[in-house]
C-alpha cells in the first residue's frame, strides 16, 4: 500500500463514521489512514447475493446469529483500522446491543467473506485477511470469481483452497454448514 | 472497447524464447504474451536472499539446482511459460545438458514468487494454481510488506508463516528450515536525506 505523507493526521473510526456518504466510493480505515475503493462490478454483486442467501438461510434456520452485508468493523484502535467486508456473520452471543447497532461494530466478525475484484492487489488481500484473523475472526473466505475458487483462511495460518467441485464447510464457526462452491457462482 | 480485437495468433514457448531481450519480463499464458516490468529493487534483494538461503542447503548436499529467474514450460498447446523469481529442480529431474540453456520443459519442484505491490490477487492465484497443476510440489508466495510467506501445496492446502514462524522445505527439501524473519527481513532504514 502506498504511504501517505507523514504530516497527515490519522483518522479515527468516529471520523470515518462521520464522513458524508458520497454514494460512489467505499471507505475503509487502515492504521488511521483512509483507503478508498470503487463500488464493485456486477459479478461481485451477484456472488455476494448468492453467498448471502446460502449463509443467511442456514444462520436463520439454526438461530446462530446474524449475517450482514457490507458493514464496518473496528478491528483495531490506536491507530484505528475499520474494514467493511463484503459479507459477515456475527454469533448470537456477540451481536451488537440495539442502541449501538447503527454504528460500526466494535471488534471483529466471526466470519468474513471477501470477494476479489479484478483490480485488487494480492498484497492488500493478504494484509486484509491477516488483519481479520489477528482481530479475532475465526474464518475468512476469499472468493476468486475468475477462477471460481474460494480460499478458506483460519487462525494459526492454515488455509485451504476449494475449487468449483469442492464443498465449503463452516467448521466450528458455523457447524453443519456445507455448500457446494459451484452454488456460490451460480448465475 | 466494443469492437473485438483482431485475433492474435497464439505463441509457442519457442516463439517466446526467440524474442529479443529488452529488459522486460515476458511470460506466456495459454499462448498469450504477458509482459511485466522488471521488479523493484527490494524485490530483487529478497530474491537474492532466498536464493542464497536455498542454495546454501541444496548445493552442499547435491540435492539439485537452485535457479534465479528462468523459463519453465508448464503446459503445451496452448503453451504456458512462467518465470518464477526463484526455483529449485531436484537432482533427478535436471534437464539434459544440451537443453539446459533453453526453457525447462516441465515444472520446477519448488517455486518462490515474491509479490510486488502492483500484483493482482486474481492473477497471483491463477499463477500458483498453474504451478501446482503442472507438478510443482511446493510454492512459496512471499509478501514482503507483511513479512509473510504462504506455502501452497498441490492438495489445495496452504500454510501462512508470519515473521516469527519457521518455514520448512517439506518433502521437497527435507530438513530445510529457516525463520521467515531471516528470509524476509525488514527493509533497513535509509540514511536521512542529505546525509
Amino acid at each position: 500500500m502506498s504511504t501517505s505523507s507523514p504530516s497527515e493526521p490519522l483518522l479515527t473510526a468516529e471520523d470515518l463514521y462521520d464522513l458524508p456518504d458520497d454514494g460512489r466510493h467505499r471507505y475503509e480505515l487502515v492504521d488511521g489512514r483512509l483507503v478508498v475503493s470503487e463500488p464493485p462490478g456486477m459479478t461481485h454483486g451477484g456472488i455476494t447475493v448468492n453467498f448471502a442467501m446460502l449463509l443467511g438461510t442456514f444462520v436463520r434456520q439454526h438461530r446462530l446469529g446474524r449475517v450482514y452485508g457490507e458493514a464496518g468493523y473496528v478491528l483495531r484502535r490506536g491507530p484505528d483500522t475499520v474494514r467493511g467486508p463484503d459479507l459477515t456473520f456475527v454469533r448470537r452471543d456477540r451481536l451488537p446491543a440495539p442502541e449501538v447497532a447503527h454504528r460500526f461494530y466494535e471488534g471483529a466478525p466471526d466470519l468474513a467473506v471477501e470477494i476479489v475484484s479484478p483490480g485488487d492487489r494480492a498484497g492488500e488481500i493478504a494484509r486484509t485477511v491477516a488483519g481479520y484473523l489477528a482481530a479475532g475472526t475465526r474464518l475468512v473466505w476469499v472468493v476468486y470469481p475468475a477462477r471460481r475458487t474460494v480460499v478458506a483462511h483460519r487462525p494459526g495460518g492454515t488455509t485451504r483452497v476449494f475449487g468449483e467441485d469442492g464443498t465449503l464447510d463452516g467448521g466450528d464457526v458455523l457447524p453443519g454448514f456445507a455448500a457446494p462452491v459451484a452454488e456460490v457462482f451460480t448465475e | 472497447m466494443s469492437t473485438p480485437p483482431p485475433v492474435a495468433p497464439l505463441l509457442t514457448a519457442e516463439d517466446l524464447y526467440a524474442i529479443p531481450d529488452d529488459d522486460r519480463r515476458y511470460e506466456l499464458v495459454d499462448g498469450r504474451l504477458v509482459v511485466s516490468e522488471p521488479p523493484g529493487w527490494w524485490h530483487g534483494a529478497l530474491a537474492t536472499r532466498i536464493t542464497v538461503a536455498l542454495d546454501g542447503y541444496v548445493t552442499p548436499r547435491g540435492l539439485g539446482i537452485v535457479v534465479g529467474e528462468a523459463g519453465y514450460v508448464l503446459r503445451r498447446a496452448p503453451d504456458t511459460v512462467r518465470g518464477p523469481d526463484v526455483s529449485f529442480v531436484r537432482a533427478d529431474r535436471l534437464p539434459p545438458r544440451g537443453r539446459a540453456h533453453r526453457f525447462y520443459e516441465g515444472a520446477a519442484d519448488l517455486v518462490v514468487e515474491i509479490v510486488s505491490p502492483g500484483d493482482r490477487a486474481g492473477e497471483l492465484a491463477r499463477k500458483v494454481a498453474g504451478y501446482l497443476a503442472a507438478g510443482t510440489a511446493l510454492v512459496w508466495v512471499v509478501y514482503p510488506e507483511i513479512r509473510t510467506v504462504v506455502a501452497h501445496r498441490p492438495d489445495g492446502t496452504a500454510r501462512v508463516h508470519g515473521e516469527d514462524d519457521t518455514l520448512d522445505g517439506g518433502e521437497v527439501l527435507p530438513g530445510f528450515a529457516v525463520r521467515v524473519a531471516e528470509l524476509v527481513p525488514e527493509l533497513p532504514d535509509a540514511p536521512p536525506d542529505g546525509a
